[in-house]
């Protein structure tokens, strides 16, 4: 049998072989979509740290170290970076001054703003415009020549300008740097390592649903499937030829799939870019992409895991095609399935307190290793809670569905564990990311430092402030300026220190007592939010997949059932039961363990850990709920299925 | 008569399965429908179980018209008064034997207890001591029957429906179960409808009806 026959045969299934063909090509373009989405999640969040990464070249530390700039003209430039608000809002000022003729330049311009010159973002534009000259005019001198583009900007919301200065208006103002380049890479410490420590376990914790969803969707009706090759076996086919036939079969499948997965990732980055808020504004699309060996990897990845899928599940019709008829039933799972479970979250808990005693990368090693553990833990286990969830529904059952949902899961509870392991390592994902680095609670001796309204707070690095009614606080390097507490006051201020000390820190009592720690950690929860709709979506599609797929393996007898005498409802109920029972079991499990993840998480990184928040906990159980609502949609096929003229000749 | 078909027709697309077929069955009779594959004989089975709703033609049970019922009367027919036994492949798969026989009953709200006590009865009475809780798959083809047999028997039904029962029985396992069906039924006076295309099975019917393109021909043997 050459390629082409087997071709043939894989074509030549009629109308339930193209269905199934259809499904499995529609789960595998979801799970691949998805998949491909939840990678490109670490290329945006540093995607946009680079491109503000120029912002930090006087005080960059890379990899622990304090780091220069890299040197990429021989003419240098003088360069301060201060960060400034509006209403509260986070605003960037860069002063620069050129050396030489052949300056460094910052992306997103082409060339170093003059003496009176600026450059600024379109969205600082839009806010000079708007706002009366007086407040914002004395912090932004200059003509304004040139508009920052997304190189150099986080986002299209980021108010940042480039003031062109000469050399001796920046010569003697504190923390002014002479550089020869500006950094394009972000440093991968501090603040990022949060979100880093946290998209790498929650990556992990997105990837095992997707590949459950894979095989769900490669391994539907798989028993009409057995059947037809072990009829090809049962007249001569050897081993080789079988699996040829399954592996065309899937790979046809599956490599729609692949393209499906592909354009949908391309929609989805796009949607998810244009949609998502963090740190106040949109992603670019270009930072919301993986890799192009990461594309390439998981393109080719998608078919070839399907095909071992197959290939891997045909063994004991490649043993003997009448093993597809009379199959020993495998021994029940037993409670020992849980020890991985139990080592992983033991080692999750070890991270706190070895914390101080490893270096921040062993834990970076070590945790997404434990995260691993855990969830194949979860996935070993998974089937014995759902033998027990079995026995108390039968212990429980008067009426006949609710038996008939027990004995299904007890008969075979790794196929019902499938079924809902999409939904319960979703629910654990959700419960992560939706709880990983909670608000930390406020620094010692931050209420001391709490700023009264009316004032401006000036912090001149111990410079003396020569402004109308400053007064100097005793023990600090603060002034405070009275002013009548509006924006437009404020603003006034803010802006007569600019002039007098342009790398002076000014804060009142609109700003964000720490805006990165304060911001980062609030659109960390959101971002958490939108992660945790993701896999439950990749939960409902499983969970959708495998009650299709547990009602195309039991047609036949549903169908006689009916025909007996049973009504729609009772079957329909009993496929409620079997997989709610199952779903909540399995998802409470995995709920528990993401909250311990997230609380080792958190603490490992020395924040304090607050819990997940009735917020998060009502999202994840709506998520639960909507999934398995949007699951449930697949019930109506009950009676399409199992009407008796429909596999009569079967 | 329990159970009257008149002038049964049925289509399914151009395929005219039934052209005026009919059957009556008396209370307690068991009646073999014979003919060869495609006459239609499964078909005038489904019509007469209410499985199916023949094009036209009327059915009547116990003096009440039922061709003509909803969908719903015609389900609580099927689960209240008649039984079924098909080829195979109607056992749960994941039940085990004394579930599966116990199910009509569990369906019918009756107590966990008395329904599995009932079904053990039954397995019994059918010769299926100790396989009890034996799984679907680890039967065999005359155990499987069996079960399907006492599960069709268990609510005590006016009427069986058996469609090729021993179809994928051999000769000697096909008999047994005949006898049993047949030796039931007589026992609680049910009657019993069978679909068959072999004589040896016809024979323990106490009559026999000939079913040839969709029509029903002369009776081969009287009560």
């Amino acid at each position: 049998m050459n390629a082409l026959v087997a071709l043939r045969l894989a074509v030549a299934g009629g109308r339930e072989q193209r269905l199934r063909r259809g499904f499995t090509a529609a789960g595998i373009g979801v799970a691949g979509a998805l998949l491909l989405l939840a990678f490109s999640a670490p290329n945006a969040a540093f995607g946009r740290a680079e491109r503000i990464s120029w912002q930090d070249a006087a005080t960059a530390v890379v990899d622990g170290e304090v780091a220069d700039p890299p040197a990429e003209k021989p003419d240098g430039a003088l360069f301060l970076a201060v960060s400034d608000y509006y209403d509260g809002t986070p605003m960037t000022r860069a002063y620069v001054a050129a050396l030489g003729a052949d300056p460094p330049v910052p992306p997103g311009i082409d060339r170093l703003p003059g003496p009176g010159e600026i450059a600024v973002s379109p969205a600082l534009r839009r806010l000079l415009a708007a706002t009366p000259g007086d407040q914002l005019d004395d912090r932004f001198p200059g003509r304004d020549t040139m508009t920052i583009g997304p190189a150099g900007l986080a986002h299209d919301n980021e108010l940042v300008a480039i003031i062109g200065r000469t050399p001796d208006q920046l010569r003697g103002v504190g923390s002014v740097a002479e550089l020869h380049g500006f950094f394009r890479s972000a440093p991968r410490v501090g603040v990022l390592t949060i979100q880093a420590a946290g998209i790498g376990v929650g990556t992990v914790f997105v990837l095992v649903p997707v590949l459950f969803l894979l095989v769900i969707v490669t391994r539907v009706a798989a028993g009409q499937q057995d059947r037809r090759l072990a009829s090809l076996r049962l007249v001569g086919a050897t081993r080789a030829q079988t699996a040829l036939v399954a592996a065309t079969e899937t790979g046809l499948a599956a490599g729609a799939g692949t393209l499906l997965a592909w354009g949908g990732y391309e929609l989805g980055r796009r949607v998810l870019a244009a949609t998502v808020v963090f740190q106040r504004g949109h992603f670019w699309v270009e930072d919301v992409r993986v890799p192009g060996w990461e594309l390439a990897l998981v393109l080719a990845g998608l078919p070839a895991l399907a095909v071992a899928t197959t290939l891997a599940s045909l063994w004991h019709v490649q043993l003997s095609p009448l093993s597809v008829q009379r199959r020993a039933r495998r021994a029940p799972p037993t409670a020992w399935t849980a020890l991985p479970l139990g080592v992983g979250v033991a080692g999750l808990l070890a991270l706190v307190p070895l914390r101080d005693r490893v270096g921040p990368e062993t834990l970076a090693q070590l945790r997404p290793m434990l995260a691993l553990l855990s969830v194949a833990g979860v996935v070993l286990v998974g089937p014995w809670l759902c033998l027990r969830a079995a026995r108390g529904v039968a212990r429980l059952s008067r009426r006949a569905p609710a038996l008939l949902a027990a004995r299904r899961i007890a008969y075979d509870p790794r196929a019902t564990f499938r079924a809902v392991a999409a939904v319960a390592l979703a629910a654990m994902a959700a419960a992560y990311l939706g709880s990983t680095a909670d608000r930390p609670g406020p620094p010692v001796g931050e209420e001391a430092k709490r700023i009264p309204a009316g004032v401006v707070r000036v912090n001149t690095g111990g410079m003396p402030l020569d402004l109308p009614l400053a007064v100097h606080r005793p023990g600090t390097d603060d002034y405070d300026v009275p002013y009548d507490g509006s924006l437009a006051g404020e603003n006034r201020v803010r802006g007569a220190v600019a002039e007098l000390m342009p790398n002076a820190i000014v804060n009142t009592d609109r700003d964000p007592v720490d805006y990165h720690l304060e911001t980062l950690f609030a659109d960390f929860d959101r971002l958490g939010g939108v992660a945790a709709l993701f896999v439950l979506v990749i939960g409902a599609c499983g969970l959708t997949a495998g009650v299709i797929g547990g009602l195309a393996e039991r047609r036949r007898p549903f169908a006689l059932l009916r025909a007996s005498g049973v009504r729609l409802g009772e079957l329909r109920l009993a496929i409620l039961v079997e997989t709610v029972a199952t779903m909540l079991v399995t998802s409470l499990a995995g709920v528990a363990l993401g909250l311990v993840a997230a609380y080792a998480t958190t603490r490992a990184e020395g924040l304090v850990w607050t819990g997940p928040g009735l917020p998060v906990l009502a999202a994840v159980g709506a998520g639960m709920l909507a999934a398995l609502v949007f699951a449930l949609f697949a019930l109506p096929l009950v009676g399409a299925t199992t009407r008796h003229d429909a596999v009569r000749y079967e | 008569m329990i159970l009257t078909g008149r002038d049964l027709h049925k289509s399914f697309g151009t395929a005219h399965a039934l052209r005026g077929a009919g059957v009556t069955l008396a209370e307690g009779e068991v009646v073999a429908v014979m003919g060869p594959s495609g006459s239609g004989k499964s078909t005038l089975l489904h019509c007469l179980a209410g499985i199916l709703r023949p094009d036209s033609g009327e059915v009547w049970f116990a003096g009440r018209r039922i061709d003509d019922l909803p969908d719903r009367d015609r389900v609580r027919l099927r689960r209240t008064a008649f039984g079924f036994v098909f080829q195979f492949g109607q056992l749960v798969p994941e039940l085990p034997a004394v579930e599966n026989v116990a199910l009509p009953l569990l369906l019918s709200g009756r107590r966990r207890r008395d329904a599995l006590a009932a079904g053990r009865d039954w397995l019994h009475r059918l010769g299926l001591d100790g396989l009890d809780e034996r799984m679907p798959a680890e039967l065999s083809g005359g155990e499987s029957q069996r079960v399907a047999l006492a599960r069709a028997l268990v609510a005590g039904p006016a009427v069986v429906f058996a469609d090729e029962p021993t179809g994928a029985l051999d000769s000697v396992a096909a008999d047994h179960v005949m006898e049993l069906l047949v030796d039931a039924a007589h026992a609680q006076r049910t009657s019993v409808l069978l679909v068959t295309h072999e004589p040896r099975v016809a024979a323990h019917a106490d009559r026999t009806v000939l079913v040839r393109d969709g029509r029903d021909t002369a009776p081969v043997g009287a009560p």
